[in-house]
């Protein structure tokens, strides 16, 4: 549907990791007696005919999973090890503490997006109020008039 | 602790309003990235049972992870809006005196993709799905039981798979 190289980008990276958790879950299950493909039947969807999908695969991108854990405190390495599940044949799993990271830039200015905010006359009203405000605040009796 | 890094390079390509419609689903939608991540997160705060931590910490794993994809499929989202309208007004007087024969700023909202995205948002990713229905916390489902916990979450993981397979056909 998309040719969109921004989309294909994430939506391959997506899909891995979307592999990656249901191995996990899976192998959760299976460590808990389950037999899961039984009970869920997943159909094969060959996401690794699109190329960026592929390409995730071939660096293992499907069996790892991150912990996260600044002090290395997670046993999710109890559950999340040996043998993948049944869909990825003769894969091992593996975790690790965190992801390589990818720049994160900030997007340019859209003038076309933002008001062009008060003009001097307005803004000179604007702060006149909040002086009489704030004065008013400051000595309550004084401008009263009740 | 937050780095200032992405889980995955966002590879710079064309504006598509479109597509970036699409991927609201696998943000807000109910099969998306904000669901998992808050389901995952709340089935690990009220995790029960020291005995099984493992799979606590497996859960925790995972949804620290989603937070991370939901920065990244929002900030894709943003980056396939911005710039969108093909609205190039001058460097000094950016913004077309209104009925002077310019260009009219972020005409194509009314054409192109979620309106929103132009109306609410300003050229950027909203937490909704791809017809507008808000991201719902309803959508978060933890049980108690662990076996139907995990199950539940493979269905997600599952159907959130072959939901994004259409996209990239």
């Amino acid at each position: 549907m998309s040719s969109n190289k921004t989309l294909r980008s994430t939506v391959a990276y997506l899909i891995v990791r979307d592999q990656a958790h249901e191995n996990a879950y899976a192998k959760a299950l299976e460590t808990l007696g389950v037999d899961w493909g039984r009970t869920l039947p997943i159909p094969k969807t060959d996401a690794e005919r699109y190329p960026e999908v592929k390409a995730l695969l071939e660096q293992g991108l499907a069996t790892k999973q991150y912990t996260f854990s600044v002090e290395n405190l997670s046993e999710a390495g109890k559950i999340f090890r040996g043998a993948a599940p049944a869909t990825v044949d003769g894969a091992t799993l593996s975790t690790e503490q965190i992801p390589a990271g990818f720049p994160m830039d900030i997007a340019v200015e859209r003038p076309e997006e933002f008001s062009p905010g008060l003009d001097p006359e307005l803004l000179a009203l604007v702060q006149a109020t909040a002086e009489l405000e704030l004065e008013d605040a400051e000595n309550p009796t004084q401008n009263s008039s009740g | 602790m937050h780095v200032q890094q992405l889980i995955n390079e966002i590879v710079p390509d064309e504006p598509d309003p479109a597509a970036a419609n699409a991927l609201q689903e696998g943000l807000g939608g109910q099969f998306g990235e904000m669901r998992t991540m808050m389901q995952y997160l709340f089935q690990s705060f009220n995790f029960r049972g020291a005995t099984g931590k493992p799979y606590r910490d497996l859960l925790y794993g995972i949804g620290t992870e989603e937070i991370g994809h939901v920065e990244l499929i929002a900030t894709t989202i943003s980056r396939l809006l911005d710039g969108s309208p093909r609205y190039n007004g001058s460097p000094t007087a950016p913004l077309d005196e209104p009925a002077a024969g310019g260009a009219t700023p972020l005409s194509i909202a009314l054409s192109a993709g979620n309106i929103h995205h132009y109306l609410v948002g300003a050229q950027g990713s909203l937490p909704v799905d791809a017809v507008g229905n808000p991201w719902s916390g309803s959508y978060v489902y933890n049980s108690g039981n662990l076996v139907l916990d995990l199950l539940y979450n493979l269905m997600l993981e599952s159907t959130g798979r072959l939901q994004k397979c259409p996209s990239t056909r």
